[in-house]
């Protein structure tokens, strides 16, 4: 990678040296609004359910800003609805399955109208309560004898587990270390960000069939001790799959990198209003 | 139904071959330029009483089955006198003729206007600019530039400000295939694209095929440049030199055995590091420089049998040495090149049957390399990647009948791809010692007919056949190509021409800049990437106005390409291993498959002959791609789609002593995704405290729904040649962006004096740049 970065610098290096042509660009720029940005990840197995309410800041206009915690939350589902209340300590619009179940298998609306009757709306269906069945979850541990460390232990954590079939399935997986740190005995759960943090899975081509997905994790710490791996194997509608699939893409800040247009199921406004229900597979070692 | 079209073409050909092979004879030869001996590529012979004629192919060779009778046979080629005999054909006759070139007559020459006539060539879409009107188009710091003048025709265009790429009816630069003397180049450029390698001082000729592809050619779905080198002049020494503001450049070309043998040797070196030389210290040194190197050497054994040894060798040098302190020393260096060498021999198998075998060789390769010294200790790397191809070809000159020539051949090429090699010694880490070179294997082989058809006096026709095949991995490619290029003479100087051609492309170039970076990696296909496939339908008009010295015609184009290849949202060269940590190929992983929509009509008005010379330019055009995995699966504007594109191109001979020149362009602004806003795009974490946070994230609208300012410009020159006792000295002032046009090269967003509002900027690469070239032929 460094070499790629130093090639970089020097052509950057190269551009500047010939130009010194620096003026402001003569083109009408794209006039675009404040927009709201939703987030929804419900869950027909939680109890109580957040929809996170931000707003974009336009580039080139100066939109104003409004307020987006006195916003109108609605759901609605086969002809009930609720207004869910912004929870300050959530940071979010909050309801629970008391003032409005969200429950597997059903269509629901999600209206939000601002304070200033910016309005955006959004639909998704949430997934089946049927989850796969596992397979199995494998790990292998290789010593290998390094130069940071006296040793070094590598994981390789895969999962299996059979997709259902007739209806079309979509799979985020993440995975979580268990660790003990020296001079404590509580077991603590850390995601696993090496390699890839997070992975997701279709059954396209593949309807009923054997899954799999692995994760990596080298261990060289001397001050903490593996334990245990987990692996949250979550069943997403397909709103949550094009969303993360343009998230997990997004390149942030390098210059040749393509653009990541990120996937948007809101009317008028950004993010993802969206359902999943998880399932966790523990291995201690 | 196929049978019986196949029993009705049979008994056509044979009906118009076999009636008349009984009374016909060849009349074959070789072409060459009177005073240097150099065999002509692309000469015309013409048969007035028969409305005939065929061009003399790469190795000035012809030959013509024709009725017996007396005849009159004219030879003309732009730039020369024309020659004229008359011959009693009564049995193959072999004439070799030499024509005389116009800077060897001083005067205006006047050729053979019947043999220019555009509306008589069935080959359309071909674009062929003579060597000597590259030499006085005014180009950036006067460096003369075949590929940058290749970009002022229609149909063609340039990627960004000053870079050399060419994008062809909507084509990517990978999309071309560049061959030398039938050596492939795979990087095209020095300096990241600002210039292209090729020494015009070097070349014969410049062909750029557009559509219509002929059989012979394949391998890439957009265009074929086919360039040869001089042979070298077999008469008398020359040489030639020149000193322009980044380069000197020479060349140098003699007999051998006179008539018998020559070379010819040509180089070009820049000097920007020599300049800064004097602003560093002696410990801390750095600098920039590329040179290239022709050389020529060819040797006719016998009238049957001639060979020729060509090669070119380039390279690009990045260096910085730090040699400050005696413990700790490091020197970095970044170099790439290509070097190609071809080996030919032409033979006669008899004066119908014309042979050429060639054995060909070309190497691309990127290489980094980093030493580091700390007192006893040292690390060492090397980071290279390339591409290396042995071929072996052999073609065929077939003089079939006069309605009839055939051309047909065999090519087999083996690549060897190496996307990733590093090579890693260090003291440091207990002598360790790395050698990981991954590279793929490949074989590309082609097999092709073409027949040069006419059927009466007004319709003709190249049609052809190509059968490819490509073997990776153990997975095999195979293709059948058709081409067609025809051509139907509505008056004797007006003609609708229409043309079809099939090709695939089994290489693919990794390249998200588009600005000739050479990190840009060449890979096969393989089981996961498939060949990318187009069919090209094209249509038009041409017309020759005679008395004025001036063609015109106009051609409407519609390309649909599959399989093309692109990176997928968010890859890029910078954030893409070519393997993973098991030693994995990731590169296909990075890769989307799509489609590609490229139509729009050119329009082209030109005068080569007569003191003022030039062309006129326009093309409407739109291109479009598709990819199920960006832009979600919508189609979008290229980045180089561009729906005018205006180029006008002018050079006025003043006199002998003075010749002025100009070149104006226009062209509609890229297509990018420019930023629209920024947002916190929620993210979703199950399992812990917090169910969601945010991710920073920038709002676009759709890809590439944004247009930069439209590109123009205006340069001139002015050439000033004196005759001197030994020699021709040319002196050249030219400027380029002559009224200071600020073209946007890229843009980025700042603040504006306030700081409180976001603006647009843009970096512009190159102001109003005068320049000045002194050269010196002897």
């Amino acid at each position: 990678m460094k070499k790629y970065n130093l090639i970089y610098g020097i052509f950057i290096s190269v551009l500047f040296l010939n130009s010194g042509c620096e003026s402001d660009a003569n083109v009408t720029l794209p006039s675009t609004e404040r927009k709201l940005v939703v987030g929804g990840f419900l869950s027909p197995k939680d109890n109580e359910h957040q929809i996170s309410l931000t707003l974009s800041e336009p580039l080139f206009s100066s939109d104003p800003f409004f307020n987006t915690t006195t916003a109108n939350v609605t759901i609605s589902s086969e002809g009930n609805e609720y207004q869910a209340s912004y929870d300050v300590d959530a940071a979010a619009f909050v309801f629970n399955n008391s003032q409005f179940n969200i429950a597997s298998g059903k269509n629901y609306h999600l209206k939000i109208v601002a304070e200033n009757g910016k309005t955006v709306e959004a639909d998704m269906t949430t997934v089946s309560d049927t989850m796969p069945s596992i397979e199995e979850f494998k790990i292998n541990v290789d010593t290998i004898y390094s130069e940071w460390a006296s040793y070094e232990y590598r994981y390789n954590l895969k999962l299996n587990w059979k997709d259902i079939a007739g209806e079309k399935n979509y799979y985020r997986l993440t995975a979580n270390r268990l660790v003990n740190y020296l001079g404590t005995t509580d077991t603590t759960i850390e995601p696993i960000y090496e390699y890839n943090s997070f992975t997701l899975k279709d059954d396209i081509g593949k309807d009923g069939q054997s899954l799999s997905a692995t994760f990596k994790y080298n261990d060289y710490s001397l001050t903490n001790e593996t334990v245990g791996f987990e692996i949250v194997l979550m069943k997403i509608d397909v709103n949550y799959y094009n969303y993360y699939k343009t998230l997990n893409n997004y390149a942030g800040e390098d210059p040749f990198a393509e653009p990541v247009i990120l996937f948007s199921n809101i009317q008028n406004g950004l993010g993802v209003f969206s359902s999943f229900q998880s399932h966790k597979i523990r291995r201690i070692l | 139904m196929i049978k019986r079209k196949t029993l009705l073409i049979a008994l056509f050909l044979v009906g118009t071959i076999i009636p008349s092979m009984a009374q016909n004879h060849i009349l074959s030869g070789f072409v060459k330029e009177k005073n240097s001996g150099e065999l002509l590529i692309g000469a015309g012979i013409y048969l007035p009483q028969l409305k005939n004629g065929i061009t003399t192919n790469n190795y000035g060779y012809y030959a013509i089955s024709i009725p017996s009778d007396t005849l009159d046979v004219i030879f003309s080629m732009v730039g020369y006198q024309k020659q004229v005999f008359r011959i009693a054909l009564k049995k193959d006759i072999t004439l070799n003729v030499d024509l005389l070139s116009g800077t060897a007559i001083k005067e205006v020459v006047v050729t053979d206007d019947r043999m220019e006539k555009i509306a008589d060539d069935p080959q359309m879409s071909i674009v062929r600019i003579p060597i000597e009107q590259i030499k006085k188009i005014p180009m950036l710091f006067g460096e003369k530039d075949v590929l940058k003048t290749i970009q002022l025709m229609p149909g063609v265009q340039k990627g960004s400000e000053g870079n050399a790429g060419l994008y062809v009816r909507g084509g990517g630069p990978d999309q071309n295939l560049i061959i030398l003397d039938d050596a492939p180049v795979y990087n095209a450029f020095h300096l990241f694209g600002f210039f292209s390698l090729f020494n015009g001082d070097a070349l014969k000729s410049v062909d750029l095929y557009k559509g219509g592809f002929p059989a012979r050619f394949g391998g890439r779905l957009s265009s074929v440049l086919e360039m040869n080198m001089k042979d070298g002049n077999k008469q008398e020494a020359k040489a030639e030199f020149g000193i322009g503001l980044l380069s000197t450049k020479f060349t140098v070309e003699a007999p051998i055995k006179k008539n018998k043998s020559s070379f010819l040797i040509s180089g070009r070196r820049t000097y920007i590091d020599a300049l800064t030389l004097p602003f560093q210290t002696s410990d801390n040194k750095g600098g920039y420089f590329f040179y290239d190197f022709n050389a020529k050497l060819n040797y006719e054994i016998s009238q049957k049998d001639r060979i020729y040894l060509s090669g070119y060798f380039g390279r690009d040098k990045f260096y910085s040495n730090d040699l400050a302190s005696s413990n700790y020393q490091s020197t970095f260096s970044l170099f790439w090149g290509n070097a190609t060498g071809t080996l030919r021999w032409n033979h006669l198998y008899s004066n119908r049957l014309f042979a050429n075998t060639s054995i060909i060789f070309s190497n691309y390769q990127f290489n980094i390399q980093n030493k580091e010294t700390d007192h006893s200790d040292f690390f060492e790397i090397k980071l290279f990647s390339g591409i290396r191809d042995f071929t072996i070809k052999h073609d065929l000159d077939y003089a079939l009948h006069p309605n009839h020539t055939l051309k047909m051949g065999i090519s087999l090429q083996q690549h060897r791809f190496t996307p990733s090699g590093t090579t890693i010694n260090s003291s440091s880490i207990g002598d360790f010692n790395s050698n990981n070179i991954n590279s793929i294997d490949a074989l590309e082989s082609g097999l092709y007919v073409e027949d040069n058809l006419k059927i009466g006096q007004r319709f003709k026709a190249n049609a052809g056949i190509r059968f490819a095949n490509f073997l990776v991995q153990g997975k095999t490619y195979t293709a059948i190509e058709p081409r067609l290029s025809a051509s139907y003479l509505i008056k004797e100087d007006l003609s609708v021409k229409a043309s079809f051609a099939s090709m695939n492309q089994f290489i693919h170039l990794l390249s998200s800049t588009g600005t000739g970076l050479p990190t840009d990696l060449w890979v096969p296909s393989t089981a996961k990437v498939k060949p990318q496939q187009s069919n090209q339908i094209a249509l038009g008009l041409a017309k020759d106005f005679l008395d004025k010295n001036l063609t015109f015609s106009i051609e409407s184009f519609y390309k649909k390409s599959d399989r093309v290849v692109a990176y997928k949202d968010g890859a890029s060269f910078l954030n893409i291993d070519v393997i993973d940590e098991n030693d994995k190929i990731v590169w296909e992983d990075n890769l989307t498959a799509g489609q590609g929509w490229s139509y729009g009509t050119e329009f082209l008005l030109q005068r080569s002959k007569g003191p003022f010379s030039g062309w006129i330019g326009y093309t409407l055009s739109w291109t479009q791609l598709q990819f199920d995995e960006i832009n979600f699966g919508k189609k979008y504007f290229a980045r180089y789609d561009r729906r005018h594109d205006v180029s006008v191109v002018g050079i006025y001979e003043i006199d002998k002593e003075k010749t002025f020149s100009f070149t104006w362009v226009y062209g509609t602004g890229n297509a990018i995704t420019l930023p629209k806003g920024d947002f916190l795009a929620p993210s979703h974490n199950p399992g812990s405290n917090n169910n969601w946070s945010n991710i920073y994230a920038t709002e676009y609208g759709a890809k590439n729904d944004f247009r930069m300012e439209a590109y123009h410009r205006f340069d001139f020159g002015l050439q000033f040649h004196k005759q001197l006792k030994r020699g021709i000295r040319t002196f050249e002032f030219s400027v380029y962006n002559a009224y200071n046009r600020r073209n946007p090269y890229f843009y980025y967003i700042s603040k504006d004096n306030t700081g409180s509002q976001n603006v647009l900027k843009k970096i512009s690469l190159f102001p109003t740049l005068p320049s000045f070239t002194w050269t010196y032929k002897f």
